[in-house]
């Protein structure tokens, strides 16, 4: 069944591939040379330009493996928000758990509490201490306005920050200047419910930019095994303003504000009536850059950020940040350039155990972080060696430095690269204070202040070629061993929480891009991954729970423009089985298609979008099924 | 299903054609390049010969692909022929009548100071680009292409533009 079932889906895969080809008529004179010449400057300044996304010279020669999905690639793919736009990038496993939680990771041990990814949102870290993972339900953005996501697998080494094992998601948005004008996007659905999004940017002054957006969305449930409705509805509101200040040559500050507010469905133990679990989120951040000269700049970040959390059972938490950054990059004589950081985080958390049976004990915790990172380039002929180091201390652990060298080796049209990293996931919450029961009734299983981090070394390497501006793609492989991994053991008679665990894992990512001709572009990429994963010598446990991870990933998004007012759009995806462990069921593998279909016009577009279209519902983590769907959104912009 | 669906992409495969208005952004702006020799005015002095070619020199990446290629084959700016040069960075750069800096090169600022004398017409994309001394600025409102233009940088090198062109740009105040 399960061998028809993705014969079937790959037939269907390849039948997507080929009408995606262009077979229009050769009308749009207009988009090349030839036609664009023909016009007057005023009619040249009436053309809607289709932007070339920005990727900072630092990106294309970096030796990690890195994928970048833009503005436009997100625009054309339907994608709803973060998580889904996650997908673009094919060394991410995304799986959808339920309507609001989503669990992602890179490189395996993808689990519900994912834990080994650094996140960041304008340079604002985004991962809770809480369990060292994501909050996805928490990270809404006006995807209109996002610049880019760069998402690097492996340890992205000294330039990204702390607690990066097995990838960094960064999450850049635009900055003012460049979305300058009105947004307005009204969408309804059969899963997405509802959306409305707005945002306006002006300038008070010529250096001065901002802009103010909005968002509403309500989104439907998920289905469960047995065919009933899950209780997972949810909805949120945002609102959120950024200024960015050019008040000479060599400064730029940039601040931003976001209040969010949602509420989710979810399960009481006791009765299956829905209970309301809300939560909110506010944050602020500024950002001060200063160029000295050409050879030496600096930025300043210093941020504040706050969420609110329900869970079923009246168990809340409540997290607040207040972040300070600083980095300065210099360039030393002809051959070196140097980067080198300090960061200070203060996090308080705050939990209550409201019914649950078990909990976080002591219920309050503060945990000051100290972090300090140097990266040092060195250039000679077309070779580039870095060498770097980071230095991490947080309340649980003890110092810990994560040094990484890499080398590369650039000519005309391709780069080839090795590294060896060592990382370390630090402790959180949930390795040091869980305790089930909750006092005062002896732990049945306990965290433990004995839990140390997690430690990997990366071995990598990698080559990226690039042919003209029309296509580039890369390949990269990896090594990893990790030791000290979580596991929960009985050792006298408790189920204590300790690094019980040992693991290597393997892998192979490839992806790329490749623009056809001016109207249809491709982009895509798989991803190979294998681990072994087993207790440490003497230790009596099963760890396989600790890693849901596929063994094969792929996926390709075809955009194509048909003529001038109509797009065609696909993302085709499939992943494959996730074996069962002795805490989750088999997930089977699947593959799915998503379609868009646009029309667009100067100041209004038309999206009609199908997701999840090749099965009526299927599941991708444990068995709350994600159901086909589709939705229509209009936009506006003035 | 799957065949539903087919015949349904199928079907709005046939629904294109039209007058197109959507365009790559380096491809408009390398229009634009070229309309700016049709509104500015360069002395004969800045030339060695009456058949000497007018360069334009591209410095940084180069993000318009064949775009300027295509644009200024077999074109020509008075009797000059229009020729296009690619610079890695600022200090290599030959004799050029108009220079585009593009956005990730950071140290256009260099380029600036070193061409303010000559005949040169410095244009880029930066936000910063006209308070550094820079004469044309392309920037991006509601996903088209703007110029926002330094008159009094562009008359002291000696060149004149068109009343056409200021009319259509965003005209750069201190």
């Amino acid at each position: 069944m399960e061998r028809f079932y993705s014969l079937q889906s790959s037939a269907f895969l390849v039948a997507a591939f080929f009408t995606a080809c262009p077979f229009y008529s050769e009308a749009q004179d207009n988009s090349t040379i030839a036609g664009l010449k023909k016009l007057s400057i005023e009619e040249l300044m009436d053309i809607d330009v289709t932007l070339v996304s920005r990727v900072p010279e630092k990106l294309t020669e970096v030796a990690s493996a890195i994928q970048v999905i833009t503005n436009e690639d997100i625009r054309r793919s339907g994608a709803t928000n973060v998580p889904e736009a996650l997908r673009l990038a094919s060394n991410l496993q995304v799986a959808q758990l339920n309507s609001s939680a989503w669990i992602i990771s890179a490189r395996g041990f993808n689990t519900v509490f994912a834990n080994k990814l650094l996140v960041m949102i304008d340079g604002r870290s985004v991962y809770t201490p809480l369990f060292g993972g994501v909050l996805w339900e928490l990270q809404n953005l006006l995807l209109e306005d996002i610049d880019r996501i760069e998402v690097v697998s492996g340890p992205g080494g000294s330039l990204w920050g702390a607690n990066a094992v097995n990838g960094i998601i960064n999450i850049v948005t635009k900055k003012s200047d460049r979305t300058q004008g009105g947004f307005a996007s009204v969408g309804a659905g059969t899963f997405l419910k509802e959306h409305v999004a707005f945002r306006y940017g002006g300038k008070f002054h010529p250096k001065l930019f901002y802009r103010a957006h909005g968002q509403f969305f309500s989104r439907g449930n998920t289905v469960l095994e047995s065919g009933e409705d899950n209780v997972d509805k949810w909805k949120n509101a945002q609102l959120g303003f950024r200024m960015d200040w050019y008040p000479n040559r060599n400064d730029e500050v940039s601040f931003q504000t976001d209040f969010s507010k949602g509420i989710r469905e979810t399960d009481g133990e006791e009765k299956r009536d829905s209970l309301r679990s809300p939560f909110d989120q506010q944050y602020a951040l500024m950002r001060w850059a200063h160029k000295f000269s050409e050879r030496s700049n600096f930025t300043l970040q210093v941020y504040y950020d706050r969420y609110w959390r329900e869970d079923a059972l009246g168990v809340s938490d409540e997290l607040k940040t207040q972040d300070v950054d600083f980095q300065h990059s210099i360039k030393i004589g002809r051959y070196n350039q140097l980067l080198w950081g300090v960061g200070y985080r203060y996090v308080d958390d705050k939990v209550d155990n409201g019914n649950s049976f078990a909990g976080l004990v002591p219920t309050q915790r503060m945990m000051p972080i100290y972090s300090a990172f140097v990266h040092d380039d060195i250039s000679l002929n077309k070779f580039k060696l870095t060498i770097g180091a980071k230095y991490f201390h947080n309340v649980f652990s003890s110092s810990e430095i994560q040094p990484n060298v890499r080398l590369s080796f650039t000519n005309k049209g391709y780069m080839v690269w090795t590294a060896v990293s060592r990382a370390i996931r630090a402790p959180s919450r949930f390795d040091v204070d869980y305790r089930l029961p909750l006092p005062p009734v002896a732990a049945i299983v306990t965290g433990s202040s004995d839990f140390k981090s997690e430690k990997l070394m990366a071995y990598e390497t990698g080559v990226r070629f690039q042919v003209g501006s029309k296509t580039s793609f890369q390949l990269s492989g990896f090594y990893n061993e990790y030791s000290e991994v979580y596991s929960v053991e009985l050792i006298e008679g408790q189920y204590r929480i300790s690094n019980g665990s040992r693991a290597e894992t393997w892998g192979a990512e490839f992806s790329g891009f490749w623009q056809v001709d001016d109207s249809w572009r491709l982009r895509g990429g798989f991803t190979y991954f294998d681990k072994y994963l087993r207790a440490r010598p003497n230790r009596n446990h099963d760890p396989s729970y600790l890693s849901n991870d596929v063994k094969n990933q792929a996926f390709i998004q075809s955009i194509v423009d048909l003529g001038s007012h109509f797009q065609l759009d696909f993302v085709a995806r499939y992943l494959d089985y996730i074996p069962a462990s002795f805490a989750t069921v088999t997930v089977p593998e699947y593959a799915t298609l998503d379609a868009r279909f646009a029309y667009s016009r100067k100041s209004f577009e038309a999206a009609l979008v199908g997701q999840n279209l090749t099965s009526k519902r299927h599941s991708e983590f444990q068995s709350a099924k994600i159901p086909r769907s589709a939705y229509l959104k209009v936009s506006f912009r003035f | 299903m799957p065949t539903r669906l087919l015949s349904v992409v199928l079907l709005t495969l046939s629904l294109s054609s039209g007058f197109a208005q959507t365009a790559s952004e380096y491809a408009v702006k390398a229009v634009f390049v070229f309309n700016f020799l049709q509104f500015i005015t360069w002395p004969e002095t800045a030339f060695e010969s009456p058949v000497s070619p007018f360069v334009i020199g591209v410095v940084g990446k180069n993000v318009f692909g064949d775009h300027l290629e295509q644009v200024t084959t077999g074109e020509r700016y008075g009797s000059h022929p229009i020729v296009v040069r690619y610079y890695d960075d600022a200090v290599n750069i030959g004799e050029c009548h108009l220079i585009f800096i593009e956005s990730d090169y950071t140290e256009w600022d260099a380029v600036l100071t070193e061409r303010s004398k000559k005949n040169t017409l410095i244009v880029g994309d930066h936000a910063n680009f006209l308070k550094g001394g820079g004469m044309i600025r392309f920037f991006v409102e509601n996903n088209k292409i703007r110029i926002e233009v330094n008159k009094d940088a562009i008359e002291k090198n000696n060149l004149t533009i068109s009343s056409k062109l200021l009319r259509v740009a965003t005209v750069y105040k201190k």
